[in-house]
């Protein structure tokens, strides 16, 4: 019966150790798919876009039921827009980067 | 099988030190493969954390007495459910349960996040084996749930009676997944300190997994609290216990976490604060933990004296210290972006709630490590009653229920005095005649303290039910959508604010069972031969004569009560008191009536050799209330952390300049 244990066991960790190692041992290469952090990037701005558009819909209803003065509304209304504005120039500016000099030229 | 077990934990012990190392080297240039193999890691840790527990779950399902912890917590005799429920009985067992959460927790955030958050997630899941680490070497080294015995006996010990009963099946798993739980926002908080990305992101990413372990906590305390009430019978609930306590003050934190990360959200304010409090939130996890088990304390919860407690208290001082190193070598990248301009504020009132919630932590805290420090300093252990712990939180607690009513009402950044006045005519006029109906209709006024937080509780009601008429109403009014149909779209379109609210009102409904049962209780002690009878605030009892059963598993004396309200007879009761031959232990076996309005709870204390049997009748008001108001807590939770519409639908309902999307 410990035999049986301990062949078992052997093969756990067999099998384990093959699991974990695999991507290393294939010698995967990944390259550094996103070297200039551009994905994390895009997230990062997506995440945000996500956050500022929620706020303003959640700003519209407090509004709209009573919660904001008109006043106090325009000013957070205003900033949110503003907000997502640049956030959705960013977004453009990460997944379309500035052409080289001289490319639209040829 | 026992060294099949051990082994396994050790080998996750070894996968966990791989994935951190690999972790951190994956986070160098050119070696991001290594994060995959951290991964791997990961979920190759669960799988042998998941053989493990299913090692031991199988020894006691099979009555595998060469392992101590079964022959101890289980016998030949128990159902096959409470045979699993001996694997939390033993201090091993429910800390390889715990382990077992915890990888389960980190493989699952890993897997989620697998194309996601790459800055973050190298060191979430450095973080995350480390605790894993940390358990496994427990489970190896120190308190192994996989010893075994020099002779196997040809039966077991038994599980402790009190243990023998639905809640308490659930309420330690449960409870676990709280306290794992909150695990998981305390790494990604070390994640974004680590990495200086500490934007709202990290935030966004841990809000459901922090709304998930609040309301396991929630769910696994009030279970606790149902099983003390059902099976201690002392006619109580809770009693200010230290290991109560300690399932309390997380729970506690983690509430005023979930407030103040809006503020960090929607103002980009309290951010330091933020991070302490999730600091602080899994500190006190681990410190109830270490409670549980370092016999420091005495607790009918604790598994008494162990070994464990200098471990638990290394990796507290540790990982606490660090963290708060971490934090403050940030603190220049943590300035808020905007400051608090009003005290009447939402902010503010979330401010409020939050000095409040951790004020009322550090209370119960203190009177919790007062019998251990006066041990330390004077030689003899005080131990503080429930009076002090009812004298702190009682103040605390109605003001921050009258909080839950005003917060949803103020707007952010700023209010007029004038402007609140007229938001708060209408809930104040709805509070003034339910006070007019609770003072005038019921036996509140009898009680000062009971008065004031029925009618609190009546005023957050109001509003509650204001926010979701205003609500309501603004959505039918957009036009084209039902009364019924308004209101669905409502919460489906902000589960978030109204799962919040729903969350307020089950609060609403336990503060209301609190309250009523501990202001209005009655307990009275009679004696009774068969043929007699005894009335206790309107109900009679009837002793209708002793009677005996027994089983393989126990022998119960008990007593057959007629229960009459007036002259009608509304019930049978039967108290008794049960044996348990196996164990040698005697369980009270309560007797219960409920209904919405009250508990009639009758304990049968003995029963002399002439037959008079001696009982404890208690008629507590309005306890149902706190279970079902724990029930609309999960409904609000559950509602409030569903996932809603993703980004495309929102900036498509969002009216942003056209000409900016489409350059």
């Amino acid at each position: 019966m410990t035999i049986v244990v301990v062949i078992l066991l052997v093969l756990v960790f067999l099998l384990a150790a093959s699991v974990i190692a695999w991507p290393i041992v294939r010698g995967d290469q990944l390259p550094d798919e996103d070297p200039a952090g551009v994905g994390n990037e895009i997230q990062r701005v997506e995440e945000d876009l996500e956050r500022t558009l929620a706020s303003i819909k959640e700003i519209a209803f407090d509004h709209a039921s009573g919660h904001l003065s008109d006043e106090d509304f325009s000013a957070l209304d205003a900033d949110e827009r503003a907000h997502a504005i640049e956030l959705l120039r960013e977004r453009e500016g990460i997944e379309r980067p500035a052409p080289e000099e001289g490319s639209a030229e040829s | 099988m026992s060294l099949f077990g051990r082994v396994l934990v050790l080998l996750a012990l070894g996968c966990a030190v791989f994935a951190i190392v690999a972790a951190l080297v994956s986070r160098r240039p050119g070696q991001r493969v290594w994060q995959r193999s951290a991964e791997r890691a990961v979920y190759t840790t669960a799988a042998l954390m998941t053989g493990a527990i299913l090692v031991m779950i199988w020894a006691l399902l099979t009555d595998d007495f060469w392992f101590t912890a079964v022959a101890d917590y289980s016998n030949t005799t128990l159902t096959w459910y409470y045979k699993i429920g001996g694997l939390w009985a033993s201090e091993a067992g429910s800390l390889l349960l715990f382990a077992w959460i915890v990888t389960m927790y980190a493989a699952l955030v890993t897997w989620l996040n697998r194309h996601r958050q790459r800055e973050l997630m190298p060191i979430v899941v450095g973080v995350l084996m480390t605790i894993v680490g940390f358990f496994c070497f427990l489970l190896s080294f120190a308190s192994s749930p996989f010893n075994t015995l020099a002779v196997r006996p040809t039966q077991g010990g038994g599980l402790n009676p009190l243990l023998q009963n639905g809640y308490m099946m659930a309420h330690p798993p449960i409870l676990y997944l709280g306290y794992a739980g909150l695990s998981i926002p305390f790494a990604f908080a070390i994640a974004a300190l680590w990495t200086r990305r500490l934007d709202t992101a990290w935030i966004t990413s841990i809000r459901r997994w922090t709304v998930v372990a609040w309301i396991m906590l929630a769910i696994g305390i009030l279970l606790g609290a149902r099983w003390a009430y059902g099976e201690l019978g002392w006619g109580g609930y809770w009693a200010w216990d230290p290991v109560e306590n300690a399932a309390l003050m997380p729970w506690l934190v983690a509430t005023a976490f979930l407030h103040s990360i809006m503020v960090q959200e929607r103002r980009g304010m309290l951010r330091v604060w933020n991070m302490v409090l999730v600091i602080m939130a899994y500190s006190l996890t681990l410190f109830g933990t270490f409670l549980t088990r370092s016999g420091i304390v005495s607790s009918i919860h604790a598994f008494g004296a162990s070994t464990l407690g200098p471990y638990f208290l290394s990796f507290i001082f540790v990982l606490t210290v660090a963290s708060f190193g971490l934090l403050i070598s940030r603190l220049p990248d943590l300035r808020s972006s905007h400051s608090l301009e009003s005290f009447i504020s939402r902010e503010a009132i979330f401010l409020y709630n939050n000095l409040l919630l951790v004020g009322l932590t550090f209370a119960v805290f203190w009177g919790t490590i007062f019998p251990v420090v006066t041990s330390v300093v004077r030689g003899s252990s005080i131990t503080v009653g429930t009076g002090y712990y009812n004298q702190v939180a009682l103040p605390i607690g109605l003001v921050l229920l009258v909080l839950t009513g005003i917060g949803p009402m103020v707007p952010w950044r700023k209010a007029s005095l004038r402007e609140l006045l007229r938001r708060f005519i209408a809930p104040l006029i709805g509070t003034a005649i339910a006070a007019v109906l609770i003072l005038g209709f019921t036996d509140a006024a009898t009680s000062l303290w009971a008065s004031v937080a029925f009618i609190a509780a009546a005023f957050v009601t109001v509003c509650i039910v204001g926010e979701f008429w205003r609500g309501t109403r603004v959505r039918h009014a957009l036009g084209g959508v039902s009364w019924p149909g308004a209101l669905y779209q409502l919460v489906a379109r902000n589960r978030r604010r109204y799962g919040g609210y729903v969350v307020h009102l089950g609060i609403v409904v336990v503060i209301i069972g609190l309250t009523g049962s501990q202001a209005f209780a009655t307990e009275r002690d009679i004696s009774l031969h068969a043929g007699q009878s005894a009335t206790v605030r309107g109900y009679t009892f009837l002793d209708r004569g002793v009677y005996q059963t027994s089983n393989a598993n126990e022998q119960d004396v008990g007593v057959n009560l007629l229960e009459l309200s007036g002259h009608s007879q509304i019930g049978t009761l039967t108290p008794a008191i049960g044996y348990f031959p196996a164990s040698q232990q005697r369980e009270t076996l309560v007797a219960l009536d409920s209904t919405p309005l009250r508990d009639v709870y009758v304990v049968l204390v003995g029963v002399d050799s002439s037959g008079l049997a001696h009982l404890s009748v208690f008629i507590n008001p309005l306890v149902s209330w706190i279970w079902f108001g724990g029930a609309v807590m999960l409904l609000g939770a559950l509602l409030g952390a569903w996932p809603g519409p993703r980004l495309q639908r929102q900036t498509q309902e969002v009216a942003v300049p056209q000409a900016v999307q489409t350059r």
